[in-house]
Parts: structure tokens; C-alpha cells; sequence
């Protein structure tokens, strides 16, 4: 079928995967020492990444670019110690706006027009998330950071074993309808 | 998720659960609260939106208020979109054939459907060319849970959509070869009663005091009567030649193929002689031979257009001959129209032998004059040319063995060359001719 195409039309999504991009490219930028002044060479090494993720945003390709992302922020950490926290907490958010850009990006096909209820309810969702992960990062980040502590390390494990219960809980529950 | 649900796991999902599952990890191993809290949006995110999972896909179909429509005539056919108890993104692709101009006003979008909700979408449906054609599947492509879930919902099997021939306006004159019913319009060479004068004769028993001609009877000082022929209907067997589609076909809008031109001048014709109370009957030949009985009257007409929305090439099938022509051009006073692009022997030898057996036939020449063979080399145009010398020999050829061969231009197409053939059938019934 060949769709109609208007001008505006396809607006909505195109821009959708323009921020993709955008939060791909920010993504691998914000890790390096220096971020605030890219060179333009690393800007250009980094964009290709970005580019296939925004075209392809119901591949692996995703799932690469944060791996790539968080290794630069490890990498970067062990080089030039820890981060600020509002730092940590903006790339945290960024993390999951790509994650989140690119799920919203792969229901919706480029060639649909979007329906503006839909766009506010997914912007709605998205800055509730924000906000209730805001006040849950600065917790986690007020833990000591002690390397080496058999304590924390085990209060962390089960830490961490909690959470994956619970999302594993929350799939093998009896679904909605 | 159960391996039956339509509803799969996405990529989405897997590096929302991998990732800050990796994340705590390594925080909790090496101390880093720098790198939970990174993990913290993911495990919120995706906790907020596995709250409430879907299980039944959206249900999705399509209604069409008529299956049957006229080339260029449109129709809204509306797709039903339905959740359960789980909001879901979804967007609708319909798929049409060719010749079905879909255009889905709202249908193109990506919409959100809350828990329970219905949606109709209207799609309008235009049909571009004659035949018939498929309408769908339509097909949805779901998500919920922010992504983290999607499916692929395969609804509405394809419907069919019958779309008739346009018939151009078409009038012929008054003459058929031989008028050979009981009553109509068209007048015949037997006496009669009719409108029509044949000349006077000498008052016989049972002739009405009427017609009397009373001049001629007052100066030769005997009886005459005023002779008339009678007025009959006919038999008229159009015969569509679908051994080849020469030229390109671009709707009822665009230009015409060899093929369109014989559909549309057959409805055009039939409309014409069946309005005249003849009886009307359709040959199909080319690979496969389809007939369509000689009937007369309204519903021939419905009949005829329906018949016509079928004709199509088809690939491989019997071999065209005039043998397997004879149960469709019976009887053998019906006047023959053949709409053929002339580019295949076999139909030149089966007009030349009707032409033989003294049948009364008429052969619409419906290449387009623009056709052109696949592919252009270096030699193509001066082949072409040569082969059109050649068509021209064959076309001047049946001419002189008694087939008329007009082109196709509407109304008043056939006049001329029905004068012809009421001539030369007219000439062959008198005594002595061989038959």
C-alpha cells in the first residue's frame, strides 16, 4: 500500500529517532575525560554508532551502544576516579532516555503518523520514571563507596538479587487480561 | 510469558532486565554506588511498565459495505481496531492489489487504544482498473508495556473486490448483418410489418386495406400494397482476444492496454446492443476459453460486466483454435465482433477462417499506438517499424478476405464497417451464393 504521504506527516517519528541519535551520541560522549569540549574528530569517530541505532532502534545495536557507554564511564572511573554525582546522575537519566527513545522508536514504524495522545502519554510516563529514579539514585548514591568491603559487598549482592526477584516476579506473574 | 501468547519479549526488554542486572553486579562486587544508581532508572522504568501485562493481541478486522464497484468508483471500508485490558500502541498497515487505491485517512497512524477501548479507522478503497482484485490483509503491529512486549497481528484475510468494466458512451448504426428474431428494432430484408419501405407489390389475400397504395393502384388500375420490412433483433457475439496484454496498463485514468481497451469497447458493446433488445453473448480465448451464453435483456448486462471483471492473460492453458471457438459463436447468423491487438497469428487465421465460412465479422484493432516491445537494442527501432509494415499487410489481408478491421475510438467506431458487412451478408444471402 502506498501511504499518503503529507508533509508533517511522518513528523513525530523522525523526530523521535533524530533524539535517539542524539541521546546515543551524548551517551558516548559524556563518559570521556573532557566531555565538555569534543573534539570534532571523536564527535565523528562517535556518530556512525548513534546514526545505525536511531535507524535501527529494535536491534542489538542498542544494547551495544550502552554496553559501549557504561564501559567508557568504568574505564574512564578507573583513570580519573569517581565521577561527580550529579555527573552520575544525568548520565544514569541519559542511559535510560536512549533505552527508552529506542523502544518508543521501534513500535512506532517512520512511515505513521502519531497520534498526539500517544506522544504525551509516553512523555508523561517517561518523566514520572525520571523523577521517581531521581530520588532513588541520589540513595544508592549516598552509600559509602568502600572497594573491598566484604559488608557492602554482600548487603549489595542481596541488594542486587532483590531487584532481578522482583523483575522476575513482576514476568512470571498472571498477566492482566 | 507463555509460548502460546502472540505477545513476545522484545530486544527491549532483554537489555532492560540484562543491563542493570549486569550493573548491580559489578556494583555490589566492587563497591561502586555510582554504578547502581545508573541501574536504578532501568529497574524503575521496567518495573512500572511490567505492572500490567498483556496476554490476547488487539483484535483487528475490516468491513466493506460492497464488494462490487465500477472503475473509478470509490467506497469507505472502516478497520476495527480492539484491546483487552491492556493499553497498547499499535499501528495498521493495509496491503491492496494494484489497481485498489487505498487511502487510509486516519488508518496510516500509530494510535494508543486504552484498556477496553474500539477504534475505527476509515479507509477509502478506489478502484483504478477493471477485475478483480484483493483487499488486504491487514495487519497490526502492537506494543505494550513501553515496548518491552510486542506482536505482529495477521487479521483480515484478503477480501475480493469485483471491480466492472467502465463502458465508454457507444452508439452504432442501425445495421446488423441479419436481423433473425421474432421482433426488435433492427430492420431486416424479410417483408413484413415495419416502418421500414421494400417498395410496393400487388394486393394479395390477407394484405390490410391500409396499405394500399392508392396512387400507383389508381394509375396502373390494379391492387398494389405498399411493402415493408420487418423489424428484428439480433445475435451479437463479442469475442475478446486474451492470448496477450500488449502495452501498458495505467488505470482507468492512465493510458490503456491492449487488453483495457477490449474490456471497456466489450461492455461498451454490450450495453449498446443489449439496450437494443439483441441478445448478447462473450467469448474469452487465449489460453484458456471462457463463454458467456447469448441472452437478452437487463441482467445479460450485470451478467456481462461480471464475466468481463474476470478476463485475464493467463500464462498457459488450451490452444486458441477455431474448433474450440465454435460453441461460442453460434448461431452462425450472429454478427462476430473481435477486439483483438493483431499481434499473434492464431488470431489472424481464426478471423480469416470465420471471414471463410461466410460468418458476418467485425475485428476492433485495440493495440495501443504507443505499445512498444521489452527491451531496446540497436536494431529495435528499425525492427519495429518493419513489424508494423508487416501488421499492416496482415490487417490489409483480412480486409480482402471480407474482415473489416477498424480501431477502437467509441462511438461510431463500427458504423462504416456494419454497413460493409450487412452488404457483403446481404449479397451472400441472395440465390446462388455459396454459404
Amino acid at each position: 500500500m502506498k501511504l499518503p504521504a503529507r508533509s508533517g506527516d511522518f513528523a513525530v517519528t523522525v523526530a523521535v529517532r533524530l533524539m535517539v541519535a542524539a541521546f546515543g551520541l551524548a551517551a558516548l560522549l559524556v563518559p570521556l575525560p573532557g566531555f565538555t569540549t569534543p573534539s570534532a574528530v571523536l564527535a565523528v569517530f562517535a556518530l556512525p554508532l548513534p546514526i545505525v541505532v536511531a535507524l535501527r532502534p529494535d536491534s542489538g545495536w542498542v544494547a551495544a551502544l550502552l554496553s559501549i557507554a557504561v564501559a567508557e564511564w568504568v574505564i574512564t572511573s578507573l583513570f580519573e576516579g569517581t565521577s561527580p554525582a550529579a555527573l552520575t546522575v544525568a548520565f544514569g537519566i541519559l542511559l535510560y532516555l536512549l533505552h527508552a527513545s529506542a523502544s518508543f522508536a521501534a513500535a512506532l514504524p517512520v512511515t505513521r503518523r502519531v497520534e498526539p495522545g500517544l506522544l504525551i502519554h509516553a512523555v508523561v510516563r517517561l518523566l514520572a520514571v525520571i523523577a521517581v529514579s531521581l530520588l532513588l539514585m541520589v540513595l544508592a548514591l549516598s552509600a559509602p563507596s568502600r572497594p573491598g568491603s566484604i559488608g557492602l559487598a554482600a548487603a549489595g549482592s542481596v541488594g542486587a538479587m532483590g531487584v532481578v526477584t522482583l523483575l522476575v516476579v513482576l514476568l512470571r506473574r498472571r498477566p492482566a487480561d | 510469558m507463555s509460548e502460546t501468547s502472540p505477545w513476545q519479549p522484545t530486544r527491549a526488554l532483554h537489555r532492560a532486565v540484562a543491563l542493570p542486572g549486569f550493573l548491580l553486579v559489578i556494583a555490589a562486587l566492587f563497591g561502586r554506588p555510582d554504578l547502581a544508581a545508573l541501574a536504578v532508572p532501568f529497574v524503575v522504568g521496567t518495573a512500572v511498565a511490567l505492572l500490567r501485562r498483556p496476554v490476547r493481541p488487539p483484535m483487528v478486522r475490516m468491513t466493506l459495505p460492497a464488494t462490487v464497484l465500477a472503475e473509478g468508483q470509490s467506497m469507505e471500508a472502516a478497520v476495527f481496531l480492539e484491546t483487552a485490558a491492556t493499553p497498547a500502541v499499535i499501528a495498521v498497515q493495509i496491503q491492496a492489489d494494484r489497481w485498489l487505491g487505498v487511502v487510509a485517512t486516519q488508518g496510516s497512524r500509530a494510535t494508543r487504544l486504552r484498556a477496553g477501548d474500539r477504534a475505527r479507522l476509515p479507509v477509502t478503497v478506489t478502484a483504478l482498473r477493471w477485475g478483480q482484485h484483493a483487499l488486504g490483509p491487514v495487519s497490526a503491529r502492537a506494543a505494550a508495556c513501553d515496548g518491552l512486549f510486542g506482536c505482529r497481528v495477521q487479521v483480515a484475510l484478503p477480501q475480493g473486490v469485483t471491480v466492472l468494466p467502465a463502458g465508454e458512451p457507444f452508439t452504432a448504426v442501425d445495421a446488423v448483418p441479419r436481423a433473425a428474431g421474432t421482433v426488435g428494432i433492427h430492420r431486416s430484408w424479410r417483408p413484413g410489418e415495419g416502418g421500414e419501405m421494400a417498395g410496393v407489390r400487388r394486393f394479395s389475400s390477407g394484405d390490410r386495406l391500409r396499405r394500399i397504395d392508392w396512387r400507383v393502384t389508381l394509375r396502373s388500375g390494379e391492387m398494389f400494397v405498399t411493402d415493408t420490412r420487418s423489424e428484428r433483433d439480433t445475435d451479437v457475439v463479442i469475442v475478446l482476444d486474451a492470448l496477450h496484454e500488449a502495452g501498458d496498463s495505467g488505470g482507468l485514468a492512465g493510458d490503456a492496454s491492449s487488453l483495457d481497451t477490449a474490456v471497456r469497447a466489450a461492455a461498451a458493446l454490450s450495453s449498446h446492443y443489449l439496450a437494443a433488445g439483441d441478445r448478447v453473448g462473450l467469448v474469452e480465448y487465449g489460453a484458456r476459453l471462457r463463454y458467456l451464453p447469448r441472452v437478452a435483456g437487463r441482467a445479460q448486462m450485470r451478467r456481462a460486466l461480471g464475466w468481463l471483471a474476470a478476463v485475464a492473460v493467463v500464462p498457459e492453458g488450451v490452444d486458441a483454435t477455431v474448433r474450440l471457438l465454435g460453441p461460442g459463436v453460434r448461431p452462425p447468423t450472429a454478427l462476430l465482433v473481435v477486439l483483438p491487438p493483431l499481434v499473434d497469428a492464431r488470431t489472424t487465421q481464426i478471423l480469416a477462417t470465420l471471414a471463410q465460412r461466410a460468418r458476418s465479422v467485425v475485428a476492433v484493432d485495440t493495440l495501443p499506438s504507443g505499445a512498444r516491445p521489452d527491451g531496446a537494442g540497436e536494431w529495435s527501432g528499425l525492427a519495429w517499424r518493419l513489424w508494423w509494415l508487416q501488421r499492416a499487410v496482415v490487417i490489409d489481408r483480412l480486409r480482402e478476405v471480407g474482415v473489416p478491421v477498424v480501431r477502437w475510438q467509441g462511438t461510431g467506431s463500427l458504423d462504416l464497417v456494419l454497413h460493409d458487412v450487412s452488404r457483403m451478408a446481404t449479397a451472400g444471402a441472395l440465390p446462388g451464393r455459396a454459404r
